[in-house]
């Protein structure tokens, strides 16, 4: 079986087919040899049978033998006088048949026999021929014998050779056959041995082959194990190495994440924190906190004009560190620390009861520590080239062999805690600056906000001053206009009726200054109604023609929509005192030769629902230039000369107005040709709109 | 207060101008009208005559019409007699004073004497026709 460098099959331990073949050959041999051997046993019984068969020629030869001594016997009884010649003759036919019979062979008896045979048989039968038939006389007794005697003996020794010749050929044959039997038993015994021998082989053969497939495909197996056993090893330990490496590199990781982590922590609350105290109180705090210290203590040297700062944290209840501490060796402190940023070294003590010899050159402070703490790290906290103070961290009773990941936290927060403290430090100062200059101002802003207070209260008291008296005016005029009979006395009509004009500017004038006045400090209340526009515009161009009463002046209004449409929500006082001022304006602007005032209003729905108002005055006009300062108070236009009395507040006002009442107003205006102002208010506006407020 | 007689007014302001001006339309419109020209004296009328209105000015030294207004109130004696103040604000009634005190009307300076009779007739018809409903 050929040695295969697979897998170990099944099949290696089956027979082949032509190991089965050979099995099955060789057992049905067997087993045909068997059965043959039986066979031959019966057959040599058959044919030793066949040897003594009366067909056969020892069987013939037996009988001629016995014919013949049959005949000898009854010779002897005919010679005795016992049978007739008769008789004697029918065995003498026996005989004679028996010797003419072939046997098997087809070889006549007589053939087989020898001539002394037929020679004495030739004399017996002339002995019995010469005799006379029937019973032998008693006398010829004697004599025949005496004559036969010779040939009688002869017959007898003749036909014993008969016999025996036969006999001896039988044995011979016999002897043959059992001899060839004894050969062909051998031979198959000889056969099977080999036949078994081969099986044997065979089977040992086999067996071997088997084994050896066996102990190849154990050998394979162990070798297979053993590969197996080497790859598992080396599996494991690349397995190991690998998870050695991935822990290295967890923990590295988790190291790196853990300051990471750590650091960002801290460093986002430096963030929010807005002075040098916080961002060191959050230094002290985070560090004692993520490092899991016992005390964590931040000291920045004092440097004008900061001040120092001691900031400190302890985890469990140690005593807190004085100022003094520090101070006390404050010059020393700052020489030794400087020196630390300048090598930009940080001071690593695991233990402090191991080190004998402090190498460092402040031993009153460091004498003063040793028996206070065990162990810590000192981080020099700096800038650029000096240092700003140090970061103290310390564990009080136990040793701790501080790890890289600790110390290089420690670092980044105290790094970042010094680029904030120096930006903070230079923000502090232009901060200081801008927090002077704001102080100023606000100073400033206080007194002016005083002064507008203080003006305005005058005006309105003076306000108040004012109405008394012109109510006493105007009341006087009425009773008097009211006595005067205009028809009677036109002149003294003429005369009061301008008295009457200008109390009534007087009160327009009024109730402006107070407005203003007022709404700088959001005293204005705003009662919102609905206001009929139609109405409204009707009562102001009527009282405004009783206030002119020239008739030069020609001033009329005209209702474009319904009166039914003009009705907007907002306050009715207040709405009145725009159209007051407005056409009051426009009359005022009218040259001395006089013109036409024209009041239009109209439902729009352009954009919404609006009623709009439009006071076109055939005027002096408003110069371009002097349109973006329309609206602005005390502004009184260029065109405004001294002839044309006024404050300047009404338009400001009038906008005011319109603008809290969600509306819009504009103008146009050609110098020496007119103006017009549109007002546009919304119908409704709704009560979330909250009023735009006093600009 | 009968209806034979005038209706009583009394008229408190510090100006005299004002008073007498007031005092005159007044007459003229058929009132009887008593003058105060500060809060204790116009306390006083209001207490001998018992008015159908007070005409109060706010502004006046000493007591102003707000204070005589919620004396008047506080007597029960007085519950007839109607209020209007005198204002020298332009814009509507802002102090909450004014609800509480039930004031009746209010009218700012300057007024025409028209409107203000006209006022008053209002104020003394309203209270009729209240106390009239009253059982």
């Amino acid at each position: 079986m050929p040695a295969r460098h697979t897998l170990v099959v099944d099949d290696d331990f089956k027979l082949r087919l032509s190991q089965r073949l050979a099995a099955a050959a060789l057992g049905t041999l067997l087993v045909v040899l068997a059965v043959v051997m039986f066979s031959t046993s019966e057959s040599l019984v058959g044919k030793l049978e066949v040897v003594s068969d009366a067909g056969s020629t020892v069987g013939n030869m037996v009988r001629v033998q016995r014919e013949s001594l049959v005949f000898l016997i009854a010779f002897e009884q005919w010679t005795g006088g016992i049978i007739t010649r008769r008789d004697l003759q029918i065995r003498r036919a026996i005989l004679a048949k028996r010797l003419s019979v072939r046997d098997d062979e087809g070889v006549i008896n007589g053939d087989r026999v020898q001539t002394e045979y037929f020679q004495i048989l030739g004399v017996l039968d002339d002995l019995v021929k010469a005799g006379p038939p029937g019973l032998l006389p008693h006398d010829d007794h004697t004599v025949i014998r005496l004559k036969s005697a010779d040939a009688v003996q002869g017959l007898v020794f003749e036909a014993r050779k008969l016999v025996d010749g036969v006999t001896q050929v039988s044995d011979r044959q016999t002897r043959q056959l059992i001899r060839n039997e004894n050969t062909r038993r051998t031979n198959l015994y000889i056969v099977i041995l080999v036949l078994l021998t081969l099986s044997g082989l065979v089977i040992v053969f086999t067996e071997v082959t088997r084994r050896r497939a066996y102990r190849a495909f154990s050998t394979q197996a162990r070798n297979r194990r053993q590969e197996l056993d080497e790859t598992s090893a080396t599996l494991q330990k690349v397995d190991k190495d690998l998870q050695s490496r991935l822990e290295k590199e967890r923990i590295a990781r988790t190291e790196q994440e853990w300051i990471t982590s750590g650091f960002n922590s801290i460093s986002l609350r430096f963030r929010s924190s807005a002075t040098s105290e916080l961002i060191a109180e959050t230094m002290v705090e985070g560090l004692g906190r993520v490092l899991q210290a016992d005390s964590v203590i931040s000291y920045s040297f004092a440097e004008l004009p900061w001040p120092r700062i001691l900031k400190q944290w302890h985890q469990r209840p140690v005593s807190q560190v004085d100022e003094s501490l520090f101070t006390e060796f404050e010059s020393g402190l700052f020489s030794y620390v400087d020196g630390l940023w300048n090598d930009r070294r940080i001071v690593i003590v695991a233990d402090s009861h191991l080190i004998k010899i402090w190498p460092d050159q402040i031993p009153e402070i460091v004498e003063t520590v040793r028996q206070l703490v065990r162990s810590w790290l000192i981080v020099p906290i700096g800038e650029g080239t000096h240092a700003l103070g140090f970061l103290f961290i310390a564990m009080v009773e136990s040793a701790r062999e501080w790890s890289a990941a600790e110390i290089e936290l420690s670092k980044k927060v105290s790094a970042t805690a010094a680029s904030t403290w120096n930006q903070l430090r230079m923000v502090g100062q232009s901060m200081q600056i801008a927090s002077m200059e704001i102080a100023e101002r606000t100073a400033e802003v206080g007194r002016l906000v005083e002064l507008g207070k203080v003006k305005s209260d005058f005006i309105v008291n003076m306000n108040h001053e004012l109405r008394t008296p012109l109510t006493s005016i105007m009341g006087y005029m009425e009773v008097i206009v009211g006595d005067v009979d205009a028809g009677v006395e036109p002149e003294l009509a003429s005369s009061l009726a301008a008295v009457q004009r200008n109390a009534l500017r007087l009160q327009i004038l009024i109730e402006n200054m107070m407005k203003i006045a007022v709404s700088d400090f959001k005293d204005v209340p705003f009662v919102v109604t609905t206001v009929d526009v139609g109405h409204l515009l009707a009562d102001v161009v009527n009282s405004m023609n009783l206030a002119t009463g020239d008739s030069k002046v020609e001033l009329t209004l005209r209702l474009d929509s319904p009166a039914g449409d003009l009705l907007i929500d907002g306050a009715r006082n207040q709405l009145e005192q725009v159209f007051v001022n407005l056409v009051h304006n426009a009359v005022k602007f009218l040259p001395a030769d006089g013109g036409a005032v024209t009041v239009v209003a109209r439902r729009t729905h352009a954009e919404g629902d609006y009623v709009e108002v439009k006071v076109i005055d055939t005027g002096i006009g408003i110069p371009v230039e002097d349109f973006p300062n329309v609206f602005k108070r005390y502004f009184r236009g260029s065109t405004a000369i001294a002839s044309v009395p006024g404050f300047g507040i009404g338009l400001s006002l009038v906008h005011l107005i319109v603008l809290e009442h969600h509306g819009t107003i504009t103008f146009d205006s050609t110098v020496g040709k007119g103006t017009v102002f549109t007002v546009t208010l919304p119908i409704r506006y709704t009560a979330t709109d909250s009023p735009i407020g006093i600009r | 207060m009968s209806d034979n007689k005038r209706p009583i007014v009394v008229v408190a302001d510090d100006d005299r101008d004002i008073y007498e001006l007031i005092k005159m339309q007044l007459t003229r419109h058929g009132f009887e009208v008593f003058i105060a020209d500060n809060g204790v004296t116009a306390l006083e009328l209001i207490a001998a005559h018992q008015p159908a209105v007070a005409l109060l000015d706010i502004m006046m030294p000493g007591l102003s019409g707000l204070e005589v207004a919620r004396r008047i109130r506080d007597n029960s004696a007085n519950s007839n007699v109607g209020i209007i103040l005198i204002s020298a604000r332009s814009s509507g009634r802002d102090n909450a004073d004014l609800d509480e005190l039930a004031i009746d009307d209010y009218i700012t300076k300057p007024f025409s004497l028209k409107e203000l009779v006209d006022r008053i007739n209002n104020v003394i018809t309203h209270r009729q026709t209240t106390e009239s409903s009253q059982p």
